[in-house]
Order: C-alpha cells, then structure tokens, then sequence
C-alpha cells in the first residue's frame, strides 16, 4: 500500500509527542520531595503559580484539575497530598471554621490535622456561655498559636466579597455575609432593581430546605429572622424584640408586636415555635429532615411562654446561638400546614420587606413590595416598606457576562466580581464598585497523616516557600487579605498580633534539608 | 379495520423500539451516576457548621441510599415503569417539574439554533457548488472549517461583549424580559408569541434567541454548508441533470427543481444527527447566557450527585434525539418517495 | 437494522463507498503525489498540516520562552514587538506564542491519538460486524446507537470524575464515542466488499477470514478511514476545549489549546489576546486538517475529482 507511509509518519509523530510532553521524571542522588498539587478549576491559575514557587525551593510539583466531588472523595480516602480548598463561615467564629476543618475527625477536617491540645481548646472555648467573651478570646488566641507552630495547612487569605451596582442605586453596600439586603436600597429612577446573581440557580424557595447562600440570598428578602446582622457583621433585633439568657442554656425573647405575614396572618410565638421545630425536628419537612438542623448546634427545644415570647432551651451551653439565629426564616405556621411543603416552597409566604411573585429557581426570581411591612430591624436604617417596588434576581453564571450586563443597565446590582475586572468597572462612570471583608478561607491543605506532610518541618518549608503577596497582588489584584492560621479577622477570637508566615525560600530550603529532602 | 400504510407501520415499529433504548440508557445513567465519587448528601450539607453523622445518615435513609445498589435499581426501575422520575435530592422537588420546566427552553434554543444553521448553510453550500472553485466558494470554504473550529462558549462571549456591550443591540442573557410572557401553551416562548398573537413577546423572545442560537448553530452551519456543497455538486454532475439539461430545462429550474430537492438528502440526514450534538452541546451555551434549559440543569446535577435529575435527563435528552431522527427520517421519506422507511 | 443509524450508512455509502470501488485500483496507480498536488484545497492543506507539524517537532527550539515560565508580574502584557512578547502573555506572565508553539504538540497528539484510538476500535469492530452479520452485528447495532442517544458531555463529566484527570483519561474519554462512526463507515464498506470477486477469490482459495479481513478487504477500505480520520482530528481538539470549559481538560501544565481558549474566556473584556491567539491557532489548523481531508478523498476517489 501506498499509503503506508501516511500511518508510518502518523506513528512516528504520536510516539515523539508522546516522548516528548510528558513529563521526565526528576533523577538525583538525593531524595526529591514529589507533589502533586490539586485544585479545581477555579483556582487553577493559583495552583500553577504555587507549585512554581515550590518548584523554586527544589520540590518537584505537579497541578491536577479535579470536579470538586470527585477530588473530596479521594482526599478522604487520604489519598491525595496537598489540595486547594476552601470553607465558608457564617457566624464569624471559629464554631463552623476552625471547628469543622481541624478538630480531630470532624466533618471538613481534610487535612486529617489533629492534636488533643488544639481540641481541647476549641471544646473549651465552646462550651463557655456567651458572657464569658473575654475568656473564650484567650482560649482562642491560644489556639491559634499551636496552629501556627502545627502549620497543618499552607496557610491562605480571603478574598474580598467584590460588588458591583449602576451609579443610580442608592445606599446599596455588599455585607461580609455576602446578604443583599434590597429593603434599604433605593433607585434614583424607576421602581425595579434587577440583581444578576453568581451562580446557576438557587436550591429552593423554603428557608428550611438548603443549606447554600445563594439561596440565602435570595430567600432573606422574603422572609426576616428573629435577628439580622449589620452589614459589618453585628447581631441586632430583628422579629424579636430582646432576648435574656436566663442560664447557659436557656434563653428568653421577646417577639414583637404587629408584624404581618404576606397573606394577612398575624405573626405569633406559634409560628417562631413552627419555624424552629421545623428545622430541628427529625422528619419534619413532611417526613424529611431539614439539612439546617446543624447549624442550631446545641439547641432541643423551642417553647411558647405566651403569644409574644418563646424559651429556647439548649441541651449544654453554645457560645454562638445568637449568631445561629439570624439563619433561621419565620415562616406562617397556618399557612403552611394548610398547603403543604410542596406547595409552601412553590409559592412561600414570609413577613420580609419583598413578597413572591414568580420565578424559576434557574432564571429569575420576581418579588413585589409588601406595603404592611412592620418596617424590619431598627437598628438597620432606614426602617419602613422597602424603598423599590419590585425586585428581580436574576441567575447569571458567567461573570463576563454579569459585568456586560451591567455595564449595558440590564441589571442593577452584580455579585462576586472577579478581581481583575473591578478596576476596569471603577473606570466607568455610571457604575460603582464595592468590596466587604470576606467570610471564606482560601488555603492549600495537606496530608497531615502521611509523609511527606506528617512532618511538620516540610508543613513549614511549605508555608515559606510562597509569595503570598504576589500571588494576592496579581492573580486576586489585591482584593484579598493574608491569614495568619484559619481565623478570619472578621470572625471572633481571631489575634491580629499573629504574623502570617513570610515569604522566605532560604528558610524553606533549609527546613527541607533538615527534614531529609534536596534540591533538584 | 384502520389498514395502516407501510410508513405508518414503520413509524410505530420505531417508536415500539425506543422503548428498550430508553430503558438501556436510563440504566446506564444510573451505573454511570453510582461509579462516579461522591455523596449526594455530604455535597447538600456544603460547609458551615458540623452535621453529625447521625443526621447524615437519617437523609441518607430518607432518600433511600443507604439501601445496596440493585436495590436501589430495582426501586427506581419500578417507579420508571409507572412513569415517576423520582424526586431532586437537592432542590426537593419532583424531577418531571423540572423538567418540564427546562425543557422547552433547551428544545427552543436547539431548534433556533438548527433553523439558523439551515438558514445560513444551505444558501452558502448551494450557491458554493454553482460558483464552485471561484473566490466565494473559497471564502466560504476557510469561513466555514473556521465556523467548526471556534468553541461556542468564545463565540457566545465575543458576541455579548460585541453586539450587547459595545452596539447594546441584543439582551446580554435571560430568555424574555421580565413581564413580556405570552400565555403559556407549549412552554416554546416564540411559537406560544405566535399562537397567542402576542408580537411585543415575540419580538423580545426572538432578540434573546439571536446570539445563543448564533453561538450554538454556527459550527453546524459550517457542516451543513460543506455537506450542501459537496452533495451539490455530486448531484449537479448526475446524469439526470445532464440530460435535463439536454431537454432545454431552464438552468434556474435545473438548480432548484432537480438538484436541490436531490441534495438535500444527506443534509437532512445530517440534521438529525446534528441535532443531538446541539442538545448535547448546548449546556455550555446556556451556562454562558444564563438560558434557563436542561442542560444547565443537568450539568448542575451532575456536579452535586442529584442522581434522579441526572437519570431522568439522560433518558430525556436520549428520547428527543431519537425523535428528532425519526422526523428527520419521515422527511426524507417525503424528499425522497423511492427511500423506504427501515 | 436500525434507527437513525442506517440512513448514515447509506450516506456513507453513496459518498464514501465509490471511493472503495475506486481505491482498489488507484491504489495501484501512479500519481498519487501529483493530482494531490494539483489539487488547490489539497495541497493548501497538506502545506498548513506540515508547518503545524514542523512547529510541534521544533517547538523547544523555535519558541521564544519556556510554555511553563510563570512571571506573575509581567501577566497580561499586551501583543507587541517592543515588550518582547510578540503575541502578548497570558494571565500568569507565560508568554503566548511559545505556549502555542508548544500547545501544538500536545493538541495534534490529543487529536492523533483520539483518532488513532477511535479508528483502531472501530474499523476493528465495523469489519467484524460487517463481514459476519448476525447476532453480533446486530448487539453492536444497539450498542452504537445507546452511545449516540446517550448525551456525550454528560457522559464525559461522568467518566472524567470516576477516572481522575490526566491526559491519557481524556484521550480514553475522547474516543469513547469516537470509534462509532468509523465502525459505522467501516462496517458498512466491508458489506459491500465481502461480496466481490476479490474476496470470493480468496475464499476459494481456502484463505481463513482473519486473513481475508486483514490482507483483502482492510488495504481496500483504508483510504475512506484515512479521510474520515483526517476531518476528525479537528473536532477532537476542539472538543477538548469544551472539557476545559468544564473544567476538565488536560492537567495545565501541558500548554493546550482548548485550555488556553478556556483559561483566556475570563479575560476577554480586558485582555481579548489570550483567548483568541490560541483560537486562531486552532482554526488554522483545522481548516488546514478539513482541506487536506477533503483533499484525499476528491483524490481518491476520481469520480468526485473537481478538474
């Protein structure tokens, strides 16, 4: 055959490519730490930049782009030796951060990080009652200390939650807890606020049926709590009125008068009662249990005392339960018993400034002004029916695409803009950029149970070996702070006076060679 | 007695057959979910606050998989077979909702998309072939393996920041602008506009339909054109032309009459097939554009394990593509008088 | 026989399967350099296809910089002579034109080595059920048009997470659904030649099938796999961009493409170049691959040979 030639150079060429583009293993006298770094795509570019700092100090290291669910698994399988990660905190203290990523065994606990005193810490620190803060910030500082000399993690940042909104919207800013509160925001024209969201789709329209805050997100315009926080994180009276701790374990608020759910129903300490069994109870959601239960922590049991004020009795102390508050929705007992789970998250009803509409959980979401609104916390000014007549959440994925509609007008408000468009955004006019402090920690994870990582000299070689700030200022344009060990400086307990590791190859070099490893 | 022509006999022999075929796929959807790593419920929980294991484990039995696997299969076969796709672990909600909800999107876009690959390819194809091997045909050539070789999420980018960011002619993303809605029929926004009368609505569903269908459909326009032009020109060289030609046909009526209808055989052969790569491919497209259809749907599923939507999603996009073939095949049929039906 | 599948074959058939009737003998013939020569889109394509191979080989030499060389402050430098990146660096400081350069080798091997796979499978499978018929044929009749009904994308995020990334898992993933349409068009040719003389021939001769398969009929259908294996090639590395998109294209340290296509997409507004440099790249060398393609079959199959 003629032709053979053709399959004899195709040949040819596939071994040579072959021979030539994967990679040559490393050969040496000296032993070679070997990596595999592993990130999903998100964080790819930082993955890369990382393993070439550690290649820098004499490490061999590879990046591996992994589907986030796939990789867990293999990382609890301890499989896998350093991963790119990160974890949300929503009640700014170390109870669903620290807790959940290094206590021995626990759920996010990754890194397979475990040490009795860094345990015995944070149980210590939880089970003391929310007056004895000062206390518990001493138990917390020390904490953070063994952290910093365990160094179980390469110790990260986070990223500033960056918002964008048209110059025509009024008194809008991002809050850390990544909330859009469009009860205070005004238009300087027309009535609809358009707010194009990140993310593909919301879970669900029942506030006890998820657990992600995109939903949250939206939900909170609908539906209010007994408290809310401040943008900057403060916890203040929302539905209740005032709360007393009558013990460690057992609270008293006081519900306040007059407020109104969208259909017309009164709001009582029947439907706070509801709310929360709804929540805590097993099989309570017409026979499922709600994914929030977690997040009450401690909390058994909620009682009527009359009308206008419920007990919650804890089953032991838990410092945070104010924090846990704000993230549970009131919904009308009445209501919802008569039309079902179904048809409640199809067409809910709440007492927040907003009232439902219509919408697509993966489109948009439309809400309408509730004009019997009891005016919300008083605390958050200004207190009143909401300022807009209508309010859309829409679903936009692409975060091109979101600045493109905004920059266009299509939508009023845009979240999580990446960092290197938000200088190209302050440049316009017509719009405004706007950044809180963040509630998520990014870091890169090892495998503290296995060597290589088992070392704590190696942890250490890791966490001086990248330029932090470089990567920050470039990759991240700067929208996002070094963290010392996993405390946010949002959160509490977290000691300023802690200095993240430095930049320092020498160091790392050396901490390597005392551990056993060369340089390439 | 009804006594059924040849066609219509075939036609329900076909539909029998995707009986299995729809069963086979939805049990591969199943095998292919339960080999992927990962747990539905650890994803639902996300992060924050600890869960106990307890409470992981009673959503585990709520949803029933804690059960072993071809339990597990037997169950969900057995709901499948009187018609229940089961219930979203994540969003709660029954999986025919959503799916019925998303749908018709994805089948709007598709459908646009392929009129629009129509719409550009055959004229660029035929009018190739006639003026074959002069500068037209060579532009349209580069134009067209171009037009393949551009992946349409980079097409639908540069088209919002061109056409909605720059000239701010067309919407950026969404379906229709909010209370635009015709009354909804069909769930097909344009054909409900049409049905309805509603002109304001179709306007608006069509300017939202511009660039996704442009981004998904224009790779396929390329092919069609190619296909077109070569078929075309197969045809144009036939004998029956030739001597069509003998006959003193006029040369318009050669082009349209006799080498058209003929060429377009293997382009309506093409569309059907192509068509299942624009339902496959255009999870990508509505990510871009915010398009609330399935695929965004099932992609989303896939990522966080919600095995009942992935299932019934598979079998869904599986069922229309055999749909589309069969009408692709009935066309032919009518292109073609001599072609039987297999 | 079924479905959607057999009008394909028919269209394989009345398109592809002269170029068999054909090959027998021009196989045979002198001029094969010639006519491809004189053949404008052939040629044009052959000359494209050759510079992106000679670019691949000779990348390390040829590019400018190292593909992997992070430099973290000079990212996002525009394309220019005078910054001494010509065309521009990517969102990490890597300079683009050598990343191309060596994204060339990696692409053309994800799409030979795809193709290689798909072509090997299916042409093996598609003379097997096309010689034999029967219970077989008909099982992989069923089994080909599960694969076509089964949503590709769905089923690559799917295989992609049981497997783990790696580049040879894509290429796996790549083929999996790539081999169907050359065992279609394999199949297909082998009907129609199983009857021939030639082959009735051999079998008269007491010549076994194996080798009746591999020594008679395989040389006879070659020519079609190679065109249908040539237009494939593009798609492939096409294809490889949208897995990037999903985030699971090839481990990014091995310049690609798709991936740089992908990685550029979030840049588009501020930095357009790093996505479109690659896309250009790509382009070309797929219309070089379809010209090429399209190139061989017209000169193969003389019945379709344009003046």
């Amino acid at each position: 055959m003629k032709h053979r030639w053709i399959m004899a150079i195709s040949i040819g060429l596939l071994l040579a490519c072959a021979a030539t583009s994967l990679p040559v293993s490393a050969s040496g006298a000296r032993k070679i730490l070997s990596v595999i770094v592993d990130t999903t795509a998100d964080r790819s570019d930082e993955a890369q930049a990382i393993s070439e700092y550690l290649r820098a100090v004499g490490v061999s290291a590879e990046v591996r782009v992994w589907e986030w669910s796939a990789l867990k698994e293999r990382i609890l399988a301890g499989e896998r030796q350093m991963y790119l990660t990160d974890w949300g905190s929503a009640y700014f203290d170390p109870f669903d951060l620290a807790v959940p990523k290094l206590k021995t065994g626990d759920r996010g606990n990754y890194s397979f990080y475990s040490n009795p005193r860094f345990d015995a810490a944070l149980d210590a620190a939880l089970g003391m009652s929310s007056a004895e803060a000062e206390a518990r910030q001493r138990v917390y500082f020390e904490a953070q200390d063994i952290l910093w000399e365990d160094a179980p993690w390469i110790f990260g940042y986070a990223l500033l939650e960056t918002e964008a909104a048209r110059a025509d919207v009024l008194d809008w800013r991002p809050s850390m807890d990544s909330r859009i509160n469009l009860h205070d925001v005004g238009l300087k024209r027309g009535d609809t606020i358009v707010v194009g969201m990140a993310g593909d789709s919301i879970l669900t329209l029942d506030p006890a049926a998820y657990r992600d805050r995109l939903t949250e997100t939206v939900i909170r315009n609908m539906f209010d709590g007994l408290v809310t926080r401040t943008p900057d994180g403060r916890v203040v009276p929302e539905i209740a009125e005032s709360w007393t701790a009558l013990s460690d374990t057992e609270y008293v608020l006081k519900i306040r008068r007059g407020i109104k759910f969208h259909n017309g129903d009164a709001l009582t300490a029947d439907d706070v009662v509801f709310s929360f069994d709804r929540v805590i109870r097993d099989g309570a959601m017409g026979g499922r249990t709600s994914p929030r239960k977690g997040l009450l922590g401690t909390l058994v049991a909620v009682e009527k005392i009359d009308s206008h004020a419920v007990r919650f009795r804890l089953s032991s102390p838990f410092s945070v339960l104010l924090q846990a508050l704000v993230h549970v929705q009131i919904v009308p007992k009445g209501y919802l018993l008569s039309v079902g789970d179904d048809a409640f998250a199809r067409k809910p009803v709440g007492c927040g400034p907003f009232k439902f509409v219509e919408g697509r959980l993966d489109d948009k979401i439309v809400m309408e002004r509730f004009g019997d609104y009891y005016g919300g916390s008083p605390d958050l000014q200004p207190v009143g029916p909401a300022r807009v007549k209508r309010a859309i959440f829409r679903m936009m994925p692409d975060p091109t695409v979101r600045v493109a509609a905004l920059k266009t007008g299509e939508v009023s408000i845009i979240q999580t803009v990446p960092a290197h468009l938000a200088a190209n955004l302050l440049r316009d006019r017509n719009l405004q950029v706007k950044s809180a402090e963040g509630t998520r920690v990014y870091c890169v994870e090892m495998n503290c149970a296995r060597p290589p990582f088992g070392d704590a000299r190696v942890r250490k070689a890791m966490n001086h070996a990248i330029d932090w700030d470089t990567i920050l200022n470039t990759i991240y344009a700067g929208g996002a702070s070094r963290l010392a060990t996993a405390f946010l400086p949002s959160g509490f307990g977290h000691n300023p006076d802690l200095e993240p590791y430095g930049y320092d190859p020498q160091k790392a070099r050396a901490l390597l060679a005392e551990a056993g490893y060369g340089a390439r | 007695m009804i006594r059924l022509g040849r066609v219509q006999v075939k036609v329900i022999e076909r539909v029998v057959a995707t009986i299995p075929l729809a069963l086979a796929v939805a049990l591969a959807a199943f095998v292919l979910m339960r080999a992927i790593p990962g747990d539905p419920v650890d994803i639902m929980m996300g992060e924050g606050a600890s869960s106990s294991e307890e409470e992981m484990a009673a959503l585990r039995t709520g949803l029933g998989l804690d059960q072993p696997i071809h339990r597990q299969l037997v169950v969900y076969l057995k709901a499948l077979l009187r018609g229940d796709l089961g219930y979203s672990i994540v969003r709660s909600r029954p999986v025919a909702q959503m799916i019925r909800e998303a749908l018709p999107a994805t089948i709007e876009l598709a459908m646009c998309a392929m009129l629009f690959a129509l719409a550009l390819g055959i004229p660029v194809g035929v009018v190739s072939a006639l003026k074959h091997n002069t500068a037209f045909d060579r532009v349209s050539t580069a134009v067209s393996f171009i037009g393949v070789s551009l992946p349409a999420f980079w097409l639908g980018i540069v088209g919002i920041l061109v056409f909605s960011m720059t000239f701010g002619w067309l919407p950026t993303s969404g379906r229709i602008a909010y209370g635009m809605e015709p009354r909804h029929i069909t769930g097909l926004l344009t054909l409900d506009a049409l049905l309805t009368g509603d002109m304001t609505a179709l306007g608006n569903a069509l300017r939202h339909l511009c660039l996704p269908a442009a981004a998904l459909g224009l790779g396929v326009a390329a092919v069609v054109a190619r296909v077109t032009r070569s078929s075309m020109l197969d045809v144009l060289g036939s004998d029956y032309v030739l001597f069509a030609r003998a006959k003193g046909v006029p040369e318009p009526a050669v082009t349209t009459r006799h080498a058209l209808r003929n060429a377009m055989i293997p382009t309506v052969t093409l569309v059907g097939l192509q068509f299942g790569s624009l339902l496959g491919g255009n999870m990508i497209v509505e990510t871009i554009f915010g398009w609330p259809g399935l695929g965004r749907v099932v992609v989303d599923a896939i990522f966080a394990r919600d095995y009942p939507v992935v299932q019934a999603a598979v079998m869904v996009y599986a069922l229309t593509f055999v749909g589309v073939n069969l009408i692709t095949d009935l066309l032919y049929t009518v292109l073609d008088p001599k072609m039987a039906l297999e | 026989m079924g479905q959607a599948s057999l009008h394909t074959d028919e269209l394989y058939q009345g398109a592809l399967a002269r170029s068999a009737d054909m090959s027998g003998s021009s196989g045979a013939r002198a001029g094969f350099w010639p006519r491809l020569m004189s053949h404008r889109g052939g040629r044009l394509g052959l000359i494209i296809v050759l510079a992106y191979v000679v670019v691949a080989v000779a990348a390390p030499v040829l590019a400018p910089y190292s593909p992997g060389a992070v430099d973290l402050v000079r990212r996002l430098v525009p394309p220019g002579l005078r910054t001494g990146n010509l065309l521009g660096t990517d969102q990490l400081g890597r300079d683009i034109l050598s990343r191309i350069m060596h994204g060339a080798r990696v692409s053309i091997l994800v799409g030979l080595a795809t193709v290689c796979i798909s072509a090997f499978v299916g042409v093996g499978l598609g003379m097997v059920a096309g010689y034999y018929g029967g219970v077989l044929d008909r099982a992989l009749a069923r089994f080909t048009e599960l694969l076509l009904a089964f949503p590709y994308l769905i089923f690559v995020i799917g295989a992609m997470s049981v497997m783990g990334p790696g580049f040879w898992n894509l290429v796996w993933a790549l083929s999996f659904k790539g081999w169907v349409e050359f065992y279609r068009l394999a199949r297909a040719l082998v009907m129609s030649e199983k009857n021939r003389e030639y082959v009735e021939a051999a079998r008269v001769l007491g010549r076994s099938d194996g080798v009746i398969l591999t020594c008679e009929i395989l040389p006879n259908i070659v020519n079609s796999m190679l065109v249908l294996g040539t237009l494939r090639m593009g798609n492939m590395i096409v294809m490889e961009s949208s897995l990037s998109f999903l985030g699971l294209g090839i481990p990014p340290r091995m310049p690609a493409w798709g991936s740089m296509i992908n990685d550029g997409r979030r840049y588009m507004l501020t930095s357009p170049w790093v996505a479109t440099f690659p896309g250009l790249a790509l382009a070309l060398l797929v219309l070089g691959m379809n010209l090429l393609g399209e190139g061989l079959r017209d000169v193969l199959d003389p019945k379709m040979m344009e003046g």
